[in-house]
């Protein structure tokens, strides 16, 4: 799952089943290897900004961070404004992948920066294309940046 | 000489030296001594802390001794006491230790035989009480306690101890002596050291640094020496003459180049050699006379005489020597420096050798020449003084020449003159240059400037230098003229002026600058003009006539002046420079022109034609300019419109006397005569203008006079005077009418006034006994008249209230402090003065004030209504009002009162429970709200993943295992499948209809042909590959939601295609149809239709009325319709039959529809 140089893909999620559903349809898009999970926000950032269990960790910061918005511990869009609102990792890209259509998430996740908001669909075809899709997308186009830069 | 020069600095170099070296040894001596010294001290305060030690062991040692004596003691008695042997173990390691510790003692004591005595009486102390204690111990052993105690109790052994403690105290206390003595020592060495130390340092480090110093400036004057040298060095090299330097002895110690080529000989040759060898012979001696000159230090100078050179050729040379000195200034040798003058002697002796062409010089000079013997004969004559005087060289020689040159009436005097030089050697004419006249061969005087030098060669002779000045004198005279003409000038020019030097010295002023401001010229001269300027703007002045000095241009100003009486005038000043051919400035010019004059009168002149140009432009009248024949010459534009003229062209340098009508022209005839002759002419008469209005002029007419006061041009002035006669004859008229009518009217207004008054009286009596209580006011709160009810009512009189102001007659009672009467009042009258409408107050409790003074309660219940006027302004309040004081009191009395304050409170009572109640419940209804907000989000989110779950494993299953499994198996799968996404979307739905209730809605104007395209365009997944048959109506704009409007259109037209999707032709037709007020938007499609029966049951939530196998659908998308209408105020309706379509009706509210 984690390979320890490059992770090119950080994958937020605390439901089992959906997290293993994603790492599915990321690993049909040949993505898996290079994905490393949190599995709530407390987690995400320590990863993000090399804290915690992180802290002796170098390298590159993740290329993509798939993220939740109900997450145990530090919610997703806490965790989404403590992104984008570094300078050091703002200009990673951030996907919003939840279950909630509501207004309000939405509105607040564009406020704060997000790249792509994404509703989990219950069909799991188009789940699996959505994750695809965007970790595809996201990876090969977009430039790394290095943290600490 | 190079050397020589570097003796002296050697000399001082090796001198200072000596005294360098001797301040550096001195230093390093001191330092040395310091050294050692403080050796010594340190080795002696080593010493003395080793005596401290020592005397710290040696107490120690006593210590120890006596300690091991005591413990010996102590154990021996121990042992006596009880008699058991273990006792003993101190004692025996007492006598075991002693010996030790006085052999210790010995060995720290040394050789001093004092402390030796004792430690021999110490040595015997001791044995003596081991001795005792041993024979106590025996005693103890053979004989008991009694025995032992016995030898005790003696005493010896105690007696023995203090001994022993004495002498200790003795060794110590001498130990103690000699180390104070050596403390002191060393204390006395120390301090002597540390006053030592620092000024011994302080002196060797000051010798140090001044033979540091030396050495440094020493190396500066060297470096300052070395460059002197260097530069004497090349002068001396690059020198034309020959510079030698000698010993006082005459031995040549250096020879420069310039030497070696004068004197011919080399300076390694000539180095070293007596300077003699270069003189000759008869002149040997002179070098023994320099070298003693030199000696006493004096300097020979310019010294011309003869040197030989190496080859014994002479040769001429003047020779400057000098001592040279050392530095102590004892002279040490002799510079010379040689210059070879055979060149200049050889010059002057050819200068003496031309004195023989010196006729040709004087042939050639321009001057005439004329030298004459001592008679005055003429005996050299030279072609200048042919030409001048006309007489040849031949004719002229051996004359007198008084005879040809002087003229008759002088020469008398000049014979006088010569014969007094000759007699007495003096004469008026010698050596001086004088002008006189002289007389040409022709007759002719001409003025010639003469000088006459006396020569005694041979013999006395005269030369007579002249020189015709016709020319210069002309000149001189001109110049002298031409500057009397411009001093004469310059005095008479109006303006003040000067000249100045180059320099700006100003020397002349003309009389005008003395007399303006009543300086001398003493004053004056130079710079002393600044007196009479403003010193304010001095400063200006010479910084602009200083750059003028300096550029040599022109300068001009303006700046005041001071008059002899001390005030200040403006004056333009321009200076020019006076320059000569090759354009330098040999003299300023200046003057100064007083324009102070000037320039009131340019202001005046401004402002008199200004202001005549505004009079004549502003003016109503029209003014005109005649010549003295009184033609017309001009006309002001003013007078133009007056007239109507549109081309005064056609009327210029016409008579004006013609435009008048022929009986008026002899009035206007004579007011031009009376202007021509100085004085004013006017007429009153009628003319018509060029449109032929008719028209009355008042006309002026008076003289324009020149500068000489004479009359050059007439003034007319016409003003239009025509509305004055119309008006004058109008009031003619008016008056004799007006007259008649005043009688009449007077009459008339006599019998109104009368009735009027009548009627007044008549009104007034019948207001004032009115049985009500009213109060007339002003708008202003003024009592204009009362009720006679109301006077007695209040308890006042008329005279007494009507006039003043209302609240002045009545106030409010002091007494009552909780009264609002008067406020209330005043607010009601207020609210119908401006609202203009009546107003009933509720009853009032307003106190009235006795005559007495004594305030009396009293209920009123009035009412104010306003008096408007014919223009509905407000012109009177009147204010009606009813005593009612009785009944409220009688209610008061009834107990009234209190029945209806209980009932009063328990309304209020109940108003309060109800309002709480409502709240209660609105805090309910909001903690619902946000449950509900809560549990949707929580849908939102919970309720999907697990249905994602399920869908997800069973397509991994699918996926993983799909080919082990059965068909059956597959299905179920799928089934399982579709149930959780048709879950989902049920999901969405409902929450998107949860939301509908929530979100507020934006209004804005729609049009509704583009939103039903853009919400088809989204449909267009349903529509693709069917044939649809679409009739779109054109639709009116209406006002709402953009998006919400989009979705119910969107629902509407997927359910129209979604239940015709089985006709295999199907039509769907969307309209609107206006009427009643209101717009109907409808979407009608023939799909499947639905029984009207259950129409009820279509916009219900999840209410299906076709099974869910033929037609896909969750059953919101009709309510989520329903509720957007809803929202916008508006209505939705259906109307359908079973297979034959149905149709969808909305409106959105009846305003809203154009």
């Amino acid at each position: 799952m984690k390979t320890p140089d490059v992770v090119e893909l950080l994958l937020v999620e605390d439901n089992p089943q959906d997290l293993e559903l994603a790492l599915r349809a990321l690993g049909k898009a040949n993505l898996a290897n290079r994905v490393h999970v949190a599995r709530d926000g407390a987690e995400a950032l320590d990863f993000v900004f090399r804290q915690g269990p992180h802290a002796a960790q170098g390298g590159e910061a993740p290329r993509v961070i798939l993220l939740d918005l109900k997450l145990p511990k530090i919610d997703g869009l806490e965790v989404l404004r403590r992104i984008k609102s570094d300078p050091r990792t703002k200009s990673i890209p951030v996907v919003v992948l939840t279950s909630s259509r509501e207004q309000r998430d939405v509105v607040e996740s564009y406020g704060l920066g997000v790249n792509s908001y994404i509703v989990k669909p219950v069909n799991f075809e188009q789940f699996t294309a959505a994750v695809k899709d965007l970790g595809l997308y996201w990876l090969l186009l977009n430039q790394p940046p290095k943290l600490g830069e | 000489m190079a050397e020589s020069s570097d003796i002296p600095a050697t000399l001082t170099r090796l001198a200072l030296r000596g005294w360098l070296l001797a301040g550096f040894i001195l230093g390093l001596i001191i330092f040395f001594g310091l050294n050692v010294a403080s050796y010594l001290t340190a080795r002696q305060s080593v010493e003395t802390a080793r005596g401290l030690r020592h005397i710290h062991e040696v107490v120690a040692q006593i210590q120890e001794l006596r300690t091991h004596a005591a413990d010996a003691q102590s154990g021996m008695r121990g042992y006596v006491i009880s008699g058991r042997e273990g006792f003993l173990t101190p004692y025996q390691n007492g006598v075991l230790e002693l010996p030790n510790d006085q052999r210790r003692l010995r060995q720290l004591l040394g050789s001093n035989p004092r402390q030796q005595e004792r430690l021999q009486r110490l040595d015997s102390l001791i044995g003596e009480l081991l001795e005792i204690m041993r024979a106590t111990i025996e005693l103890r052993r053979s004989r008991g306690l009694e025995a032992a105690v016995a030898q005790v109790s003696a005493g010896r052994s105690h007696e023995i101890m203090d001994q022993i403690r004495s002498v200790a105290r003795e060794l110590e206390q001498e130990e103690r002596i000699l180390l104070a003595g050596r403390e002191a020592q060393a204390g006395a060495a120390a301090s002597q050291m540390f006053s030592i130390l620092p000024v011994g340092t302080l002196i060797g480090l000051g010798l140090l640094l001044l033979v540091l110093f030396f050495l440094n400036s020493e190396t500066g004057a060297r470096q300052q020496t070395e460059s002197a040298n260097r530069n004497y060095a090349a002068i001396v090299e690059s020198t034309d003459d020959a510079v030698i330097s000698k010993t006082l002895t005459g031995l040549i110690t250096s020879w420069n180049p310039a030497a070696e080529r004068i004197l011919g000989c080399e300076a390694r040759e000539a180095v070293g050699q007596p300077m003699l060898r270069f003189f000759p012979p008869e002149r040997a001696s002179e070098e023994a006379d320099i070298l003693a000159r030199i000696g006493r230090g004096e300097r020979i100078e310019n010294f011309e005489t003869v040197r030989i050179r190496k080859d014994g050729s002479r040769l001429e040379a003047s020779v400057t020597i000098s001592p040279v000195k050392d530095a102590t200034g004892r002279i040490i040798g002799a510079s010379t420096i040689l210059r070879d003058i055979s060149e200049r002697k050889r010059v002057e002796l050819a200068a003496r050798e031309s004195e023989a062409s010196r006729a040709a010089i004087l042939a050639s000079a321009l001057d005439c020449i004329i030298a004459m013997d001592r008679h005055g004969r003429v005996i050299d004559w030279n072609p200048a003084a042919e030409r001048t005087f006309g007489y040849p060289r031949e004719d002229a020689m051996g004359k007198p020449l008084s005879d040809l040159i002087v003229p008759v009436r002088f020469r008398e005097a000049h014979g006088r003159g010569l014969a007094r030089f000759l007699e007495k050697g003096e004469g008026p004419l010698i050596g001086k240059r004088i002008e006189m006249p002289a007389l040409h061969r022709a007759g002719n005087e001409f003025p010639v400037e003469l000088s006459i030098v006396v020569s005694r060669a041979d013999d006395l002779f005269f030369t007579a230098y002249l020189r015709d000045i016709t020319e210069r004198k002309r000149m001189e005279l001109a110049v002298r003229e031409s500057e009397e003409r411009f001093r004469t000038m310059a005095n008479s020019l109006p303006q003040l002026a000067w000249i100045a030097r180059a320099d700006g010295f100003i020397f002349w002023y003309n009389e005008r600058w003395h007399d303006y401001t009543g300086t001398t010229p003493q004053q004056m001269e130079g710079w002393g003009w600044q007196s009479v300027h403003d010193p304010a703007v001095l400063p200006k002045v010479m910084a602009g006539w200083t750059d003028a000095i300096a550029s040599g241009k022109r300068f001009d100003m303006e700046f005041p002046l001071r008059r002899a009486d001390g005030q200040f005038r403006t004056f333009l000043t321009r200076v020019e420079p006076v320059k000569n051919a090759e354009g330098r400035v040999m003299q300023w010019v200046g003057t100064n022109t007083d324009v102070e004059v000037l320039k009131q009168a340019e202001e005046r002149l401004r402002q008199s034609e200004e202001f005549n140009r505004r009079i004549i432009q502003s003016s109503s009248d029209c003014i005109k300019v005649l010549d003295l024949e009184a033609r017309l010459l001009s006309m002001s534009e003013g007078g133009q419109r007056l007239l109507e003229i549109q081309d005064i062209n056609r009327y210029l340098n016409n008579s004006w006397i013609s435009f008048w009508q022929p009986e008026d022209q002899p009035r206007v005839r004579e007011a031009v005569e009376a202007a021509r002759a100085g004085g004013m002419g006017r007429f009153h008469a009628f003319c018509r203008t060029e449109a032929g209005n008719p028209r009355w002029w008042d006309v002026i007419v008076t003289p324009i006079r020149g500068a000489s006061e004479q009359v050059e041009r007439l003034l007319s002035i016409s003003r239009d005077i025509s509305a004055h006669y119309q008006a004058e004859e109008e009031i003619r008229r008016l008056n004799s009418e007006l007259e008649q009518r005043v009688v009449e009217r007077t009459a008339q207004l006599e019998a109104a006034n009368l009735e009027l008054v009548n009627k007044r009286a008549e009104l007034t009596s019948l207001f004032e006994s009115l049985p009500g209580l009213y109060l007339v006011l002003t708008p202003d709160l003024t009592i204009v008249s009362a009720s006679d009810a109301y006077l007695k009512a209040t308890m006042t009189t008329r005279a007494g209230i009507v006039g003043r102001g209302l609240f002045e007659v009545f106030p409010g009672n002091p007494a009552d402090i909780g009264a609002t009467g008067v406020a209330h009042l005043r607010a009601s009258l207020d609210r119908v003065r401006e609202t203009a409408a009546p107003h009933t107050m509720a009853i009032l409790k307003y106190d009235v004030r006795r005559p007495d003074g004594v305030f009396e309660e009293r209920y009123w219940s009035p009412i104010n209504s306003p008096v408007l006027g014919a223009d509905r302004r407000m012109r009177y309040l009147v204010h009606r009002v009813e005593d009612v004081t009785d009944f409220v009191k009688q209610r008061a009395a009834g107990g009234d009162a209190s029945v209806i304050r209980a009932r009063m409170e328990t309304m209020e009572a109940e108003i309060f429970q109800s309002s709480q109640k409502l709240q209660a419940a609105n805090q309910q209804l909001e903690a619902a709200n946000r449950e509900l907000e809560a549990f949707s989000y929580s849908v939102s989110h919970d309720l999907r993943a697990p249905l994602r779950a399920v869908d997800g494993f069973s397509q991994a299953l699918l996926e993983d295992f799909g080919p082990k499994l059965p068909r059956e198996g597959q299905r179920h799968l799928e089934v399982i499948r579709g149930s959780a996404q048709r879950m989902g979307a049920l999901i969405d739905d409902l929450l998107e209809f949860s939301r509908l209730g929530r979100s507020p809605i934006a209004k804005l104007r729609i049009n509704t042909d583009e939103l039903v395209r853009a919400a088809l365009a989204e449909l267009r997944g349903q529509t693709a590959g069917r044939e649809i048959d679409f009739q779109i109506a054109a639709l009116p704009a209406c006002d709402g939601d953009h998006a919400l409007l989009k979705q119910v259109w969107i629902n509407l037209l997927s359910n129209a295609l979604k239940y015709s999707g089985k006709r295999a032709r199907a039509r769907i037709e969307v309209g609107a149809q206006s009427g009643n007020n209101e717009v109907v938007f409808f979407v009608r499609d023939n799909g499947a239709g639905f029984d009207m029966r259950y129409v009820d049951k279509l916009f219900g939530v999840f209410q299906r009325l076709h099974r869910v196998e033929e037609y896909q659908g969750t059953g919101v998308g009709l309510a989520i319709v329903q509720r957007i209408v809803e929202r916008h105020g508006g209505r939705v309706w259906a109307e359908g039959k079973p297979d034959e379509g149905a149709a969808f009706y909305f409106t959105l509210s009846g305003r809203s529809q154009t």
